[in-house]
């Protein structure tokens, strides 16, 4: 057999093991940079996951406060519309039906949010609004804002809690219209 | 483009209009928040098929205020369909007819369909907007929350203008 048609295997042993392994030095050397390249990973996993969780709790918690700030809001004016509507002295006959369906449809409005703030853990009921006398061209301009400010509020919420507001403020739009 | 005729020229443009957005995007798949836009758009497009039905049946203010809406519900038809297909998306075609809407036999039924009609795309603006609000980390959800919003409180304000009253929660 020729020399050069020579599997490798047929080298000499020693040899052979010589050329495949590498030196005691090299070995140690590897060894303490991946153990050096693992710290690195793990430390900076640790530094995520630790900095992770509290830039989400960071945030959550402003969430958390925003939303239960707006709620008290959006209670307080329901209260206020369902008070300024009780306020609203010997309004005309004809007036009296539309009056009576609105404050319906804000008690119902008060009813589902109180809902919300209560699955939502409870939140500190605001204190019920001063009754403020009023009749059909204030009343309809405070429809109109209250509409502008459910639905400015829904933007600010996500899932069920979102769409009753953003239903919420359809619902005073419309009220806006009536008593137009 | 042509006009079918003089005294009625806008069916031909809109319809030659639907094949250009239709032709101009791609087909796709769906997520949840485009099938509930389009289910708005289809919504919006049955009402002003449905005004065209119940309007002959109205006079005066009514009749008046039949016009108004179904102007509203075109505007927002081409609006919602350009915005589509600016998306990407392929604009829901209107059907050709919508039997569950007949007979509109007097102005008595055609108040009642008007209420339907409105209800109705309440309901499916609402739906769009509770989509989106599910979904607040898609980059399109505070615009389609916002569209729908608007289109809610339209939607709500003229089936309050034909019940004459209101209702405490619209479109749920």
């Amino acid at each position: 057999m020729r020399d050069d048609m020579r599997p490798e295997s047929t080298d000499h042993p020693a040899a052979a093991h010589h050329r495949s392994t590498p030196s005691r030095r090299t070995v140690l050397a590897t060894g303490a940079l991946c153990v050096a390249a693992a710290g690195a990973g793990v430390g900076a996993g640790v530094v995520a996951t630790r900095s992770a969780p509290r830039a989400r709790s960071d945030a959550e918690a402003t969430l958390r406060a925003a939303v239960a700030a707006e709620r008290a809001l959006i209670t307080a004016a329901e209260r206020a519309m369902v008070t300024a509507l009780d306020a609203a002295a010997h309004p005309a006959a004809s007036l009296r039906p539309l009056l009576r369906q609105v404050r319906a449809d804000h008690i119902a409005h008060l009813a589902a949010l109180q809902a919300a703030l209560v699955l939502a853990g409870g939140g500190p009921n605001p204190a019920p609004s001063r009754p403020v006398a009023t009749n059909r061209a204030p009343l309809r301009t405070l429809e109109q804002r209250a509409a502008a400010r459910a639905a400015a509020r829904a933007a600010l919420l996500d899932g069920r809690d979102a769409v009753l507001l953003a239903s919420i403020a359809a619902c005073e739009a419309s009220h806006a219209q009536l008593l137009s | 483009m042509r006009n079918c005729c003089h005294e009625c020229p806008k069916p031909l443009a809109i319809r030659a209009r639907w094949r250009v957005l239709a032709r101009s995007a791609g087909p796709t798949h769906m997520n949840p928040l485009e099938a509930a836009w389009q289910a708005a758009l289809a919504a919006e497009q049955q009402a002003a098929f449905g005004y065209g039905l119940l309007g002959p049946q109205l006079s005066g203010a009514a009749r008046q205020l039949a016009v108004a809406c179904s102007r509203a519900h075109q505007t927002l038809i081409e609006q919602s369909a350009l915005a589509q297909s600016a998306a990407g998306l392929v604009p829901v075609a209107p059907q050709a007819d919508y039997p569950t809407l007949y007979p509109v036999p007097g102005p008595r039924a055609a108040r009642a369909l008007a209420v339907r009609l409105e209800t109705e795309c309440a309901s499916a603006w609402r739906y769009l907007y509770a989509v989106a609000a599910s979904a607040p980390r898609r980059a399109e959800a505070p615009a389609r929350r916002a569209q729908a919003q608007e289109a809610l409180i339209g939607s709500a304000v003229r089936a309050a203008r034909w019940r004459d009253s209101s209702v405490p929660f619209p479109g749920i």
